[in-house]
């Protein structure tokens, strides 16, 4: 019996631990005021360079570039700002927030071909701008869903 | 991830559980990084990590940045599954003391009668203590 309260005692304490743990990790989880912008800037860059139809020469250029910000020096920029990459969502909050970025993406990218065909290549660059609030906001609120659900230990 | 609850030695220790605890909610971590959160020397720090990179759950790389060596560590796939269920086990031990609690000290449970049913047919270690 008290082998029980003191394995009891133990567990709690190490859930405790865990949880301590996560918080001193959501605390340093904050991204640089660039970031969210920047990351914007990408994803609208990626949308308006669906303006660029048929320019092959320009687009691909522009399009590698993109890819490289999107998938290395952003990485690489949070990880040097914080000392960690790739969080992993906590909680089903943060889950639901990531779901609808990579949700928000496809749409952007699917009514910019969509606009193209009916305004022509200035539809695409006013729907790349609109993205980057739009990216900056999600992106927000995912960062918060994060480190509100690893400081609650979900 | 569920795992089945089981306790692992190796994760056990309160550093490298806190180091788990950290590196389970991140892809990567830098080392400087971990150091500071976990609040503890870089010998400390250290001697966690090849402990756990020993028992293969933990990797590490080292790269040359502007002549400056950068260690960054990440929790294997058996890594995350014995933290995963280390953390279950725990979780198994305190639920099971809750559920005891509320028969022994006529609180309502809060899961509901088939297991309050449950609970009262076999002994529970809190009802050794006499009536207060």
């Amino acid at each position: 019996m008290e082998t029980r309260a003191r394995q009891t005692a133990e567990a709690a304490v190490a859930l405790k631990q865990i949880a301590d743990a996560r918080a001193t990790l959501a605390e340093r989880l904050v991204s640089p005021w660039w970031y969210y912008p920047a990351a914007g800037a990408i994803v609208g860059g990626f949308v308006a360079q669906l303006a660029l139809a048929g320019l092959w020469t320009v687009r691909v250029p522009v399009m590698l570039a993109l890819m490289l910000a999107g998938g290395l020096w952003l990485p690489n920029a949070y990880r040097r700002a914080t000392g960690f990459s790739g969080t992993r969502p906590p909680g089903p909050r943060a889950r639901l927030w990531r779901i609808a970025l990579v949700l928000v993406g496809v749409a952007l990218f699917n009514e910019g071909l969509a606009v193209r065909g009916a305004l022509g290549w200035v539809g695409p660059v006013l729907l790349g701008i609109v993205a980057v609030p739009v990216v900056i906001v999600v992106m927000h609120r995912y960062d918060a869903a994060v480190r509100a659900e690893l400081r609650r230990g979900a | 991830m569920k795992s089945q609850p089981r306790l692992d030695p190796i994760v056990h220790a309160p550093k490298r559980l806190q180091l788990c605890a950290i590196l389970a909610s991140v892809d990567e971590a830098e080392y400087a990084a971990l150091r500071d959160a976990l609040g503890v020397t870089d010998s400390v720090l250290s001697k966690q990590l090849k402990i756990l990179e020993d028992a293969g759950y933990v990797k590490l790389t080292k790269t040359t940045v502007d002549s400056r060596v950068r260690t960054r560590a990440w929790l294997t796939k058996s890594g995350r599954r014995a933290f995963a269920a280390h953390v279950a086990e725990f979780q198994r031990i305190v639920a099971d003391a809750i559920a005891d609690v509320p028969i022994s000290t006529g609180h309502p449970n809060r899961d509901g009668a088939s297991q309050t049913a449950r609970l009262a047919d076999r002994p529970t270690g809190l009802q050794a203590f006499p009536a207060r």
